[in-house]
């Protein structure tokens, strides 16, 4: 019995390397995507753990760290379980999420629902506390408006036209009016880039989306009066910083200044991990475990560590394009195009703030941050790429998206 | 064309990351040691301790100037306004109501405040007598004190708000939003929130000293229990802890003391001249002692300017001090703190030296804070203690100082327009001279001691000077632009910083000149004819012929040789001699004896020695201050020391001092350790010096001398009278430009007239009892005649000399 249970695990280790190679052969270039998904996490446990500075220590994580180590598991059996269907069956259920997410973010906004369900965190109604476990819709509507947008542009071509443009619009404008009643204006602008990326993808006229950019820009400056005053008051933060005005360094600015310092002071390879505890300890930078981890990342390993964080992400996006470009069938196209414009606009914008270029704005790091809604979100993404990848173009199948004139 | 898309995105997307890495290697690489720094920074705790700017002494090593430990008590603004009582009222009320606060009403809430509130009050009440008490003031005083402070900030308060509510409609008007009345109430309660100052201490007691400032301080931290069982009518015992002063901080204020700033002095009447002479002695009281040379200190701290017109950098404190510890390196060595930090760097709220020795050896006075140092990564602790700054030593005796200024000092009699002096009051067409004051009008100077074989300093005084709490309460009569301030000018040190034309002083100078370049040889005699030119009797006068139509010749019976000339300074022989020296001769004979020169006493910070010395001019009062636009018509002017050369007191005795010594320059010094230059000599030729001092002996000393008595009431009375101490000396009388202002100043309805006229009166001796040891040189602005009114001063400055052990 004994023996037998043996060889049936030896059996078992043997069809579990054959299946993971034959996964490897089938998953293709997405493999760059989960490997990267995975070391960023790993970054960022540490990163949280290192974060605590001096008030962890038992242990071999601090709590944080460990919530998010196992949240990191929660994530990766979500991915897993994500990619078991096809792709395909997500496509045809994607309005159903997308209304489902909408619902709940509604449900946000309801007057009157308990404190103990809905409570405002830092100004915003963002989470429905579930007990054990809680929710941000708006990150669960992240994968729900990339899966039905592109379920929507699918087998269309009238995106190419003005008029054409207006449906896609809609769909954004909803889940975005919605997070921005929150307020959350930061999770809320990530959906434009991402909109942007599936439309160029899709073969929309570069030119129609260039005067749409342009007049957005133009029309920037008249929003800022309907800004919150502390957002106003981060741009001007930033303007002030820009001009190397440090009157504002120990208020509107000391986030930014005390991010940039902790980063700057990784310098070429980064601090011993005691010494970088001690310093974050004593520069104390709010919001260290989540939207400021960046810094704390390159604080510990300096430049060489923040050029790995940075590459892992440019890994994941080249994974996920090629997931897109060896991909024939146009739904599966555009997906993982979608969830690179979401990455790739959150990552932007995160480390931008951490290293003083981009106003602060309330939004995580995505694999890095504390945050276990937010990791379980991306870990889908990765799901949903590797989904992309695992089913194989069938022969014969039309090449969408190829239009005569790339304009 | 999908692959096209693609690799556009992929384009842009590592294009968005290739920006974060360039500002990734920008913040580490490029500037990371320099945020390693900063952040290491905020491992090391640092507490600064306080130290003791040096003291200024005077040669004796008496304290002119020290540090004076002092405080300032301040309180709380709310406890000012006594809305402390109400504050502590509504947490003791809550406290005690606990959950059932939130079930009251608004009015039930006030009730039970309003019950303990009587409580609060009396205990504020309390307080404020035993704060009165503490600083030795009336109640009343105290109140009006913290009057005063809640008017001023309510006042800003009220600006502040008018300023918040029209910015904030102005912005509304911009973006044209409607003026609903919730917007008007938002904006009122915004523009309405208090100011920085309705928040803080305000000091309402200041400078008091350390007895009080201790008893303050235990006081501050003592608590007391206030029994509200009894105002609330509740059972069982109910108090709460308060301050036993509530809102009281003590605030260190180290003050600067000058202890020898006033003084009385005692002037023996027997020595005075005629009218002024009795028996015993006059006790006179000198204030603002040696003010000018000490200088002042200033609360702020000055920045860099640079001056837009001649684009001049003026460095500011802390620029000053980098440069002064970039020329020092053992100041610098000793100024460093165990992080390379500098300890004596200033901080808001240091006193910085403005004027004077206090400005110039603001480094060396400046002390060095003390600084305790935790490193709170490896918890190590050190701690360099303060160092108190170093003290610096005047050349000046002080109580020779004191008497010199006593002697000055109108209440004596003697620097007062006296019927003796004989004030010219009408021309010699017999038309009034606008301007010339009546008797009894005080006369400001300036006189100074030096020793000869040192070259320091002993007195230097100037009237009128100043008091720092003139400075401090009334500056506007040392600065003001008044007529009596235009006339008084206490804030100009004249001993150093006025021009005077010298006068016949020069003219032993000139004699031991004129002897060593061959300009006159001493066997010469030459002829006084009352007036220069034989056909212009008009002009180029002997003093004596314009004043009784006669000649020297004619007095002396024969021409005059140089010693004679000295003796009864005569005009004609000296014009002579001027013209033989001819104007590159006399404008090199003045330079020899320092005119255009400074003499660095350190009198101001290091760069703006300028403002605080006169160097001397010749010649025109053009931009060459070198004379080389002199004609032979200015050098015989010259030569009786009038025309277009300009000098000092100071300059006068250091020259006489030269002369004394031979012709050998020494350097004048205020402080003990200035570095010394290399004497110089100007190689005068010996038998000229001899007839200089001839004449000089024989102008004081002999019956025809006009340095040698004054004619009062028909008796002439001579100037000198100390028993045993030889004298060697020379009037001077010198034009002056009248002083014109407006008498009303300049908003009034009298318009610009000649508040003051007349000569400077001049008189330069030296004294010893065996040879010249000490020079004395004296001025009284319009005093006139040289003999009459500033002689008696010498002679007093003579008697201080005795006094004080030199003679």
């Amino acid at each position: 019995m004994a023996s037998s249970r043996a060889s049936a695990g030896g059996w078992g280790i043997v069809a579990g390397v054959r299946a993971l190679a034959g996964l490897a052969r089938g998953v293709g270039p997405a493999w760059l995507t989960v490997l990267a998904s995975l070391g960023l996490s790993l970054i960022g446990i540490h990163a949280i753990d290192v974060a605590d500075a001096l008030k962890g220590g038992e242990g071999v994580l601090g709590v944080a760290a460990l919530k998010q180590a196992a949240s990191l598991g929660v994530g990766v059996a979500g991915a897993v379980l994500i990619a078991l269907p096809h792709y395909r069956v997500l496509g045809v259920a994607s309005w159903v999420l997308l209304g489902v997410s909408l619902v709940m973010m509604v449900f946000l906004l309801v007057p009157g629902v308990p404190t103990s369900i809905v409570r405002a965190r830092n100004g915003a109604r963002s989470w429905i506390d579930l007990g054990p476990i809680d929710l941000q819709p708006s990150e669960l509507a992240k994968i729900a408006y990339v899966l039905a947008l592109a379920w929507y542009l699918r087998y269309r071509d009238n995106h190419r036209t003005v008029v054409g443009l207006l449906p896609p619009a809609l769909i954004t404008g909803l889940p975005v009016a919605l997070i921005m009643l929150q307020p959350d204006l930061g999770t809320a602008s990530l959906f434009i880039p991402a909109l942007f990326a599936v439309l160029v993808a899709a073969g929309a006229k570069l030119k129609h989306l260039a005067v749409i950019v342009l007049i957005a820009a133009m029309a920037a400056p008249a929003s800022y009066p309907f800004l919150k005053p502390h957002q106003q008051q981060r741009i001007k933060g930033l303007l002030l910083q820009i001009r190397g005005d440090t009157s504002a360094d120990q208020d509107i600015n000391m986030q930014s200044v005390t991010a940039q310092r902790l980063a700057g002071a990784g310098m070429a390879a980064g601090l011993p991990e005691e010494r970088a505890r001690l310093l974050l300890h004593y520069n104390p930078l709010p919001e260290r475990h989540n939207d400021m981890v960046f810094a704390v990342i390159c604080n510990r390993f300096g430049w060489a560590g923040g050029v790995l964080t940075l590459g892992l992400y440019g890994v994941w996006i080249v994974g996920a394009l090629l997931t897109s470009a060896t991909c024939r069938e146009p739904f599966g196209r555009l997906v993982p195009v979608g969830l690179t414009g979401f990455i790739v606009a959150q990552v932007f914008v995160n480390v931008g703030m951490n290293l003083g270029i981009v106003p602060i704005i309330g939004i995580t790091l995505p694999y890095v941050s504390l945050g276990g809604s937010s990791l379980v979100t991306v870990w889908l993404m990765t799901g949903l790429i590797a989904s992309v990848a695992l089913r194989r173009p069938r022969l014969g199948q039309r090449h969408s998206f190829e239009f005569d004139r790339d304009d | 064309m999908f692959q096209r898309r693609l690799l556009l995105l992929a384009t842009a997307a590592v294009g968005a990351l290739g920006v974060l890495g360039f500002q990734l290697g920008h913040l580490t690489l490029s500037r990371g040691a320099e945020h390693r720094r900063a952040a290491e920074e905020r491992l090391i705790r640092r507490h600064w301790t306080p130290t003791v700017r040096g003291s200024i002494l005077d040669r004796k090593g008496r304290v002119l100037a020290q540090d004076r430990p002092s405080y300032d008590i301040a309180v709380d603004y709310r406890v000012i306004t006594g809305d402390w009582a109400w504050d502590r009222a509504s947490v003791a009320a809550r406290r005690r109501a606990g959950g059932a606060w939130f079930d009251m009403t608004s009015d039930q809430r006030t009730e039970e405040i309003a019950a303990l509130l009587p409580t609060y009050r009396v205990h504020l009440e309390r307080a404020w007598d035993e704060l009165a008490r503490l600083a030795g003031m009336e109640r009343a005083a105290l109140d009006k004190a913290a009057s005063e402070v809640r008017r001023e900030v309510e006042g800003r308060h009220a600006y502040t708000v008018r300023v918040r509510k029209e910015k904030e409609y102005a912005t509304l008007a911009e973006r044209g939003e409607a003026r609903t009345p919730e917007v008007e109430r938002a904006i009122e309660r915004r523009a309405g929130q208090e100011i920085a100052e309705q928040r803080s201490p305000h000091v309402l007691v200041r400078r008091v000293n350390d007895e009080v400032g201790f008893a303050a301080r235990f006081l501050a931290d003592e608590e007391v229990d206030l029994d509200l069982a009894g105002a609330s009518g509740s059972e069982g015992a109910w108090t709460d802890r308060v301050p036993r002063m509530p809102g009281m901080r003590v605030h260190d204020a180290g003050d600067r003391d000058y202890p020898m700033e006033s003084l009385l002095v005692e002037v023996d009447r027997s020595t005075l001249p005629g009218p002024l002479r009795g028996e015993g002695r006059a006790e006179v009281r000198v204030d603002g002692l040696a003010a000018h040379v000490l200088g002042t200190m200033r609360d702020r701290l000055f920045g860099t300017t640079t001056d837009p017109t001649t684009g001049k950098v003026t460095p500011g404190d802390a620029d000053a001090r980098r440069l002064y510890l970039g020329t020092d390196l053992a100041a610098a060595t000793r100024a460093m703190g165990a992080d390379g930090q500098d300890l004596g760097a200033y901080r808001e709220g240091d006193r910085v030296g403005a004027t004077g020795v206090e400005a110039s050896r603001e480094h060396a006075l400046r002390g060095l804070r003390g600084v305790q140092t935790r490193h709170l990564d490896t918890d190590a602790r050190d701690y360099v203690p303060s160092v108190p700054g170093r003290d610096v030593s005047l050349t000046i005796d002080i109580m020779l100082q004191a008497r010199v200024q006593a002697v000055m000092t109108p209440e004596l009699g003697l620097s007062v327009i006296q019927p003796w002096h004989a004030t010219q009051r009408v021309d010699e067409h017999g038309n009034l001279i606008p301007g010339v004051r009546p008797d009894g009008s005080p006369l400001y100077g300036a006189a100074v001691v030096l020793d000869i074989d040192s070259g320091e300093i002993l007195a230097m005084v100037s009237t009128p000077t100043f008091t720092r709490q003139q400075l401090r309460e009334r500056p506007e009569t040392i600065f003001g632009s008044g007529a009596e301030v235009l006339v008084t000018t206490p804030w100009i040190n004249r001993a150093v910083q006025k021009a005077y034309q010298p006068g016949s002083i020069v003219k032993s100078l000139l004699l031991a000149e004129a002897v060593t370049h061959g300009n006159y040889r001493p066997e010469q005699r030459i002829e006084c004819t009352g007036y220069l030119f034989p056909e212009r009797p008009g002009s180029h006068r002997c003093w004596i012929f314009k004043r009784s139509r006669t000649t020297h010749n004619a007095q002396l019976g024969h021409d005059l040789d140089g010693a004679e000339a000295l003796m009864v300074s005569c005009n004609i022989f000296f014009f002579t001699i001027g013209r033989r020296m001819g104007p590159e001769g006399i404008a090199d004979a003045f330079k020899d004896f320092g005119v255009g020169q400074m003499f660095g006493l350190g009198l101001a910070r290091a760069g703006q020695e300028i403002e605080s010395e006169f160097p001397g001019r010749l010649g025109s009062m053009g931009d060459d201050p070198r004379g080389a636009d002199l004609t032979i018509g200015d050098a015989i002017q010259m030569g009786i020391g009038q025309g277009p050369v300009l000098w000092t007191p100071l300059h006068a005795a250091n020259a006489y001092a030269t002369l004394a010594r031979h012709g050998v320059w020494v350097q004048p010094r205020l402080m003990l350790d200035a570095p010394r230059v290399e004497p110089r000599n100007l190689g005068l030729d010996e038998r000229g010096v001899r007839m200089a001092m001839e004449g000089l002996r024989l102008s004081v000393n002999s019956n025809t001398g006009t340095g040698h008595h004054i004619t009062m009431d028909g008796r002439n009375e001579p100037i000198f009278n100390a028993p045993g101490v030889k004298v060697w000396g020379k009037t001077g009388t010198a034009a002056a430009e009248p002083i014109r202002g407006d008498p009303d100043g300049a908003e009034g309805p009298l318009a610009r007239q000649i508040l003051e006229a007349g000569d400077h009166s001049w008189f330069v001796v030296m004294v010893g009892r065996d040879r010249p040891r000490y020079v004395i040189s004296v001025v009284s602005d319009y005093g006139g005649s040289g003999g009459k009114v500033s002689g008696p001063i010498t002679n007093q400055i003579i008697h201080a000399l005795i006094h004080e052990g030199y003679l």
